[in-house]
Protein backbone atom coordinates (compact mmCIF):
# COMPACT_ATOMS: atom_id res chain seq x y z
CA UNK A 1 0.00 0.00 0.00
CA UNK A 2 1.49 3.04 -0.76
CA UNK A 3 1.82 5.75 1.98
CA UNK A 4 1.44 9.60 1.56
CA UNK A 5 4.57 11.36 2.06
CA UNK A 6 5.20 12.52 6.26
CA UNK A 7 7.15 15.51 5.00
CA UNK A 8 4.52 16.51 3.12
CA UNK A 9 1.58 15.82 5.36
CA UNK A 10 3.56 17.64 8.23
CA UNK A 11 3.86 20.15 5.77
CA UNK A 12 -0.01 20.62 5.18
CA UNK A 13 -0.70 20.77 8.78
CA UNK A 14 1.98 23.59 9.64
CA UNK A 15 0.19 25.34 6.59
CA UNK A 16 -3.25 24.69 7.13
CA UNK A 17 -2.35 26.01 11.19
CA UNK A 18 -0.70 28.83 9.93
CA UNK A 19 -3.05 30.33 7.38
CA UNK A 20 -5.73 29.55 10.31
CA UNK A 21 -3.44 31.69 12.47
CA UNK A 22 -3.55 34.47 9.60
CA UNK A 23 -7.12 34.32 8.94
CA UNK A 24 -7.84 35.06 12.54
CA UNK A 25 -5.32 38.11 12.99
CA UNK A 26 -6.50 39.09 9.82
CA UNK A 27 -9.85 39.28 10.77
CA UNK A 28 -9.29 41.18 13.74
CA UNK A 29 -6.73 43.92 12.19
CA UNK A 30 -9.01 44.23 9.98
CA UNK A 31 -11.83 45.19 11.95
CA UNK A 32 -9.97 47.21 14.17
CA UNK A 33 -8.75 49.51 11.36
CA UNK A 34 -11.40 51.41 9.97
CA UNK A 35 -10.36 51.70 6.57
CA UNK A 36 -9.88 48.26 6.57
CA UNK A 37 -13.36 47.26 7.97
CA UNK A 38 -15.46 49.65 5.90
CA UNK A 39 -13.81 47.54 2.73
CA UNK A 40 -14.30 44.81 4.17
CA UNK A 41 -17.60 45.29 5.63
CA UNK A 42 -18.39 46.75 2.52
CA UNK A 43 -17.74 43.22 0.71
CA UNK A 44 -18.80 41.06 2.62
CA UNK A 45 -22.57 42.78 2.37
CA UNK A 46 -22.37 43.73 -0.98
CA UNK A 47 -23.43 47.43 0.18
CA UNK A 48 -20.89 49.33 -2.02
CA UNK A 49 -22.61 52.84 -2.35
CA UNK A 50 -25.27 52.62 0.52
CA UNK A 51 -24.25 54.83 3.43
CA UNK A 52 -22.88 53.01 6.26
CA UNK A 53 -21.73 54.04 9.72
CA UNK A 54 -18.77 52.53 11.14
CA UNK A 55 -19.50 53.43 15.31
CA UNK A 56 -17.30 51.51 17.73
CA UNK A 57 -20.52 49.82 18.39
CA UNK A 58 -20.53 48.73 14.73
CA UNK A 59 -17.27 47.24 14.62
CA UNK A 60 -17.06 45.04 17.46
CA UNK A 61 -20.69 43.55 16.47
CA UNK A 62 -19.06 43.38 12.84
CA UNK A 63 -16.09 41.84 14.41
CA UNK A 64 -17.86 39.40 16.58
CA UNK A 65 -20.17 38.36 13.82
CA UNK A 66 -17.50 37.69 11.47
CA UNK A 67 -15.32 36.02 14.14
CA UNK A 68 -18.04 33.67 14.11
CA UNK A 69 -17.93 32.85 11.12
CA UNK A 70 -14.18 32.40 10.56
CA UNK A 71 -14.51 30.74 14.31
CA UNK A 72 -16.62 27.83 12.51
CA UNK A 73 -13.96 27.06 9.71
CA UNK A 74 -11.32 27.64 12.25
CA UNK A 75 -12.91 24.63 14.20
CA UNK A 76 -13.00 22.78 10.36
CA UNK A 77 -9.57 23.48 9.25
CA UNK A 78 -8.05 22.60 12.75
CA UNK A 79 -10.01 18.60 12.15
CA UNK A 80 -7.97 19.50 8.49
CA UNK A 81 -4.57 19.63 9.95
CA UNK A 82 -5.22 16.80 12.55
CA UNK A 83 -6.10 14.43 9.03
CA UNK A 84 -2.80 15.80 7.69
CA UNK A 85 -1.19 14.64 11.08
CA UNK A 86 -2.92 11.45 11.13
CA UNK A 87 -1.36 10.91 7.11
CA UNK A 88 1.95 11.48 8.76
CA UNK A 89 2.26 9.32 11.13
CA UNK A 90 1.53 7.05 7.94
CA UNK A 91 -1.53 5.23 9.37
CA UNK A 92 -3.73 5.88 6.37
CA UNK A 93 -6.92 4.14 7.86
CA UNK A 94 -6.81 5.65 11.53
CA UNK A 95 -10.14 5.33 12.82
CA UNK A 96 -10.18 9.17 13.54
CA UNK A 97 -9.67 10.38 10.13
CA UNK A 98 -13.20 9.62 9.26
CA UNK A 99 -14.69 11.30 12.05
CA UNK A 100 -12.23 14.66 11.64
CA UNK A 101 -12.95 14.63 7.66
CA UNK A 102 -16.58 14.72 8.67
CA UNK A 103 -16.21 17.50 11.38
CA UNK A 104 -14.90 19.28 8.61
CA UNK A 105 -17.29 18.59 6.20
CA UNK A 106 -19.89 19.45 9.21
CA UNK A 107 -18.37 22.69 9.78
CA UNK A 108 -18.62 23.58 6.07
CA UNK A 109 -22.09 22.67 6.14
CA UNK A 110 -23.25 25.19 8.85
CA UNK A 111 -20.87 27.62 7.56
CA UNK A 112 -22.47 27.78 4.61
CA UNK A 113 -25.90 27.51 5.80
CA UNK A 114 -25.26 30.58 7.97
CA UNK A 115 -23.46 32.46 5.27
CA UNK A 116 -26.56 34.62 4.41
CA UNK A 117 -27.59 34.83 8.05
CA UNK A 118 -24.42 36.54 8.74
CA UNK A 119 -24.53 39.05 5.75
CA UNK A 120 -28.19 39.57 7.06
CA UNK A 121 -26.67 40.51 10.78
CA UNK A 122 -23.47 41.90 9.04
CA UNK A 123 -25.99 44.66 7.03
CA UNK A 124 -27.89 45.13 10.57
CA UNK A 125 -24.75 45.83 12.62
CA UNK A 126 -22.86 48.37 10.44
CA UNK A 127 -25.66 50.19 9.39
CA UNK A 128 -27.32 50.35 13.15
CA UNK A 129 -26.11 54.07 13.47
CA UNK A 130 -27.43 54.83 10.83
CA UNK A 131 -30.42 57.53 10.59
CA UNK A 132 -33.63 56.30 10.91
CA UNK A 133 -34.79 54.76 7.71
CA UNK A 134 -31.92 54.13 6.38
CA UNK A 135 -30.98 50.73 8.45
CA UNK A 136 -30.64 48.01 5.18
CA UNK A 137 -31.97 44.66 5.89
CA UNK A 138 -30.40 42.62 3.43
CA UNK A 139 -31.06 38.89 2.33
CA UNK A 140 -28.62 37.71 -0.18
CA UNK A 141 -27.56 34.13 -1.48
CA UNK A 142 -24.27 33.19 -3.13
CA UNK A 143 -23.61 30.88 -5.39
CA UNK A 144 -20.72 29.99 -3.22
CA UNK A 145 -22.61 29.66 -0.20
CA UNK A 146 -24.26 26.29 -2.47
CA UNK A 147 -21.28 25.44 -3.41
CA UNK A 148 -19.67 25.09 0.35
CA UNK A 149 -22.89 23.41 1.25
CA UNK A 150 -22.76 20.85 -0.87
CA UNK A 151 -18.99 20.37 -0.54
CA UNK A 152 -19.33 19.74 3.09
CA UNK A 153 -22.08 17.42 2.52
CA UNK A 154 -19.78 15.51 0.46
CA UNK A 155 -16.90 15.20 2.98
CA UNK A 156 -19.57 14.48 5.90
CA UNK A 157 -20.71 11.12 3.42
CA UNK A 158 -16.43 10.75 2.82
CA UNK A 159 -15.91 11.22 6.49
CA UNK A 160 -18.93 8.01 6.65
CA UNK A 161 -17.22 6.06 4.22
CA UNK A 162 -13.81 6.29 5.79
CA UNK A 163 -14.72 5.33 9.14
CA UNK A 164 -16.43 2.62 8.02
CA UNK A 165 -13.57 1.92 5.62
CA UNK A 166 -11.43 2.24 9.12
CA UNK A 167 -13.76 -0.56 10.46
CA UNK A 168 -13.06 -3.28 7.82
CA UNK A 169 -9.61 -2.33 8.24
CA UNK A 170 -9.82 -2.87 11.72
CA UNK A 171 -11.49 -6.30 11.19
CA UNK A 172 -8.80 -7.21 8.51
CA UNK A 173 -6.25 -6.86 10.79
CA UNK A 174 -7.72 -9.47 12.83
CA UNK A 175 -7.92 -12.12 10.06
CA UNK A 176 -4.39 -14.26 9.89
CA UNK B 1 -16.26 -19.18 20.69
CA UNK B 2 -16.86 -22.60 19.33
CA UNK B 3 -14.38 -22.81 17.32
CA UNK B 4 -11.26 -24.33 18.51
CA UNK B 5 -7.90 -24.20 16.97
CA UNK B 6 -5.61 -27.62 17.45
CA UNK B 7 -2.66 -26.00 15.68
CA UNK B 8 -0.81 -26.45 18.57
CA UNK B 9 -1.35 -29.96 18.97
CA UNK B 10 -0.58 -30.58 15.00
CA UNK B 11 2.88 -28.62 16.13
CA UNK B 12 3.06 -30.75 18.68
CA UNK B 13 2.29 -33.98 16.52
CA UNK B 14 5.11 -33.11 14.04
CA UNK B 15 7.39 -31.75 16.38
CA UNK B 16 7.61 -28.45 14.63
CA UNK B 17 7.84 -25.65 16.76
CA UNK B 18 5.67 -22.03 15.85
CA UNK B 19 8.57 -19.94 14.62
CA UNK B 20 9.71 -22.73 11.88
CA UNK B 21 6.02 -22.59 10.83
CA UNK B 22 5.95 -19.25 10.44
CA UNK B 23 9.04 -18.70 8.55
CA UNK B 24 7.72 -21.46 6.48
CA UNK B 25 4.16 -19.82 5.69
CA UNK B 26 5.71 -16.63 5.79
CA UNK B 27 3.84 -14.84 8.22
CA UNK B 28 4.95 -13.70 11.97
CA UNK B 29 5.38 -15.36 14.89
CA UNK B 30 2.93 -13.25 16.62
CA UNK B 31 0.32 -14.20 14.21
CA UNK B 32 1.06 -17.83 14.55
CA UNK B 33 1.01 -17.06 18.37
CA UNK B 34 -2.67 -15.48 17.96
CA UNK B 35 -3.99 -18.04 16.12
CA UNK B 36 -3.07 -20.87 18.00
CA UNK B 37 -4.87 -18.93 21.00
CA UNK B 38 -7.94 -18.28 19.18
CA UNK B 39 -7.40 -14.37 19.66
CA UNK B 40 -8.23 -14.10 15.64
CA UNK B 41 -11.60 -13.49 14.15
CA UNK B 42 -10.67 -15.45 11.20
CA UNK B 43 -8.21 -17.27 9.11
CA UNK B 44 -7.45 -16.94 4.97
CA UNK B 45 -7.78 -20.51 3.13
CA UNK B 46 -4.59 -19.09 1.84
CA UNK B 47 -2.84 -19.68 5.04
CA UNK B 48 -4.70 -22.28 5.91
CA UNK B 49 -3.86 -23.72 2.66
CA UNK B 50 -0.07 -23.44 3.51
CA UNK B 51 -0.24 -24.82 6.92
CA UNK B 52 -1.99 -27.74 5.60
CA UNK B 53 0.95 -28.08 3.04
CA UNK B 54 3.40 -27.65 5.82
CA UNK B 55 1.83 -29.82 8.82
CA UNK B 56 0.27 -32.25 5.99
CA UNK B 57 -2.56 -32.15 7.86
CA UNK B 58 -6.55 -31.44 6.81
CA UNK B 59 -8.47 -28.57 7.58
CA UNK B 60 -10.39 -30.63 9.87
CA UNK B 61 -7.59 -31.12 12.39
CA UNK B 62 -6.42 -27.86 12.74
CA UNK B 63 -10.35 -26.55 13.15
CA UNK B 64 -13.17 -27.25 15.21
CA UNK B 65 -16.66 -27.11 15.98
CA UNK B 66 -17.66 -27.66 19.61
CA UNK B 67 -20.99 -26.33 20.89
CA UNK B 68 -21.10 -24.04 23.88
CA UNK B 69 -22.69 -25.51 26.48
CA UNK B 70 -25.09 -23.55 28.70
CA UNK B 71 -24.83 -23.48 31.98
CA UNK B 72 -27.29 -23.86 34.44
Amino acid sequence: MTTINPRLAHGLSFVTKVLISICLLANMLGWFIPEAAEIIARNITNLHTEPIKLTTRALVLGWLISTFQLGLLTLGFWAMATVFERFAQGDNLHPDIGKYVQRFGKTLLLFGMLSPFMRTLLALAITLDNPQGQHFLIISFASTDIVVVLVGILLVMLGYALQQAALVAEENRQIV
Amino acid sequence: MPIIVNLDVMLAKRKMRSKELAERIDITEQNISLLKSGKVKGIRFETLEKICQVLDCQPGDLLVFEPEVESQ
